[in-house]
């Protein structure tokens, strides 16, 4: 019987659009044991959201827009955050 | 000789967060450094709250690196001539350890301009596998605490200390950084760490004299890819920043903070840029 795991990637993107430049990205991989990539200015996986959704990737959060009144000249968090998802098979022992 | 960063410095720390000082502090102090790595009671904080310069003896070999005169420097330029100590740390990890989240130090910091330095100390040569502090420039005026920012793992531009013995890095501590992972067979990595507070207003404590030098609107201006939309957002913090600390409350780049503030003056020739 097949086992399925998740795999989470995160992609930050430069605006709102799933096609718009990625700026940063976080993998969290459900299917393996193996630590989470540390490296500094490793290539980013996708160039855009929509070249990962064109790869299999399933976008399951986007990002919301509008800060609140008063707070729109704040700087703090990545703006742009998009949450995709594939489900694989847990690779055999 | 020059006792104090320029303006250039000043207008690139703003810019970026820190300044990185190659090889500051030479090979012997270095090793002499060890000791005072090695030895657990260094581990202990200090009583906090004191003036830094009393805080250890000037013989010994922290001492003397605090005493350094390139540090001296470094300290008066950014929190002046009385910072008081916070709190260091010796940090020591081995082969195996030392992968942190991503952060920013310590409690939430309502300042608006005034800010802390973190100063880092390597004392030994260290390489990629060694897994020294990781850090994203230009990411200082973004207040979030803490390791709110924990599932960020790579963002362009981010860069990784690797150095040769004796490089000092010193930064807002708003700037958002971790440790790396040690990944090396059998180095222990070392890292001397300290925080200052400013005891007086953090303006004009460097030296001004090349403060009309056009190199710095330019540095000011520059942009980071990970900024993204929020690029001109970031402007403003630096254009705050600058006013601030070259206490210049008119400076503006390319008017952005001029347009939106409804002022009724006008530049003069010479501040146009
Ligand atoms: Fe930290």
């Amino acid at each position: 019987m097949s086992e399925l795991r998740q795999q989470l990637l995160i992609l930050y993107s430069s605006n709102s659009s799933p096609d718009s430049s990625t700026i940063g990205y976080s993998m969290y991989d459900g299917s393996s044991d193996v630590m989470s990539p540390h490296e500094v200015d490793t290539p980013m996986p996708y160039d855009t959201v929509l070249d990962a959704m064109r790869d299999g990737w399933r976008v399951i959060q986007f990002p919301s827009l509008g800060r609140q009144k008063g707070n729109e000249l704040e700087t703090d968090y990545l703006e742009f955050e998009f949450v995709l998802e594939k489900i694989v098979e847990k690779p055999h022992e | 000789m020059n006792n104090l960063l320029n303006s250039k410095e000043m207008a690139l720390f703003t810019k970026q967060g820190f300044l990185r000082f190659d090889e500051m502090i030479d090979t012997d102090l270095c090793k002499e450094f060890f000791s005072y790595m090695e030895n657990p009671e260094s581990k202990q904080y200090q009583p906090q709250g004191q003036l830094l310069w009393d805080v250890w003896d000037k013989k010994s070999s922290i001492g003397k690196i605090i005493h350094h005169p390139d540090m001296i420097k470094i300290i008066h330029s950014l929190v002046g001539k009385k910072p008081r100590y916070d709190h260091h740390f010796p940090h020591k990890t081995h082969p195996g350890k030392g992968l942190q989240h991503l952060h920013q130090d310590a409690e939430y910091d309502r300042r608006d301009h005034q800010f802390d330095i973190q100063i880092s100390l390597y004392p030994q040569d260290t390489s990629l596998e060694m897994g020294g502090t990781r850090f994203l420039p230009s990411s200082h005026f973004r207040k979030v605490n803490e390791a709110t920012i924990g599932r960020y793992q790579h963002i362009r531009g981010m860069q990784q200390m690797v150095c040769k013995a004796g490089t000092v890095l010193v930064w807002h501590t708003g700037l958002w950084h971790a440790a790396q992972p040690n990944i090396s067979e059998n180095k222990i990595r070392y890292m001397f760490k300290l925080r200052l507070n400013p005891m007086e207003k953090q303006q004009r404590l460097f030296d001004t004299s090349d403060l009309n030098d056009p190199e710095i609107s330019k540095l000011l201006n520059q942009t980071y890819l990970w900024h993204g939309q929020s690029h001109r957002r970031e402007l403003f913090n630096r254009i705050k920043f600058w006013r601030y600390i070259s206490d210049q409350p008119d400076y503006d780049l390319d008017m952005w903070m001029t347009r939106n503030e409804n002022s009724t003056h006008y530049y003069k020739r010479s501040q146009v840029t």
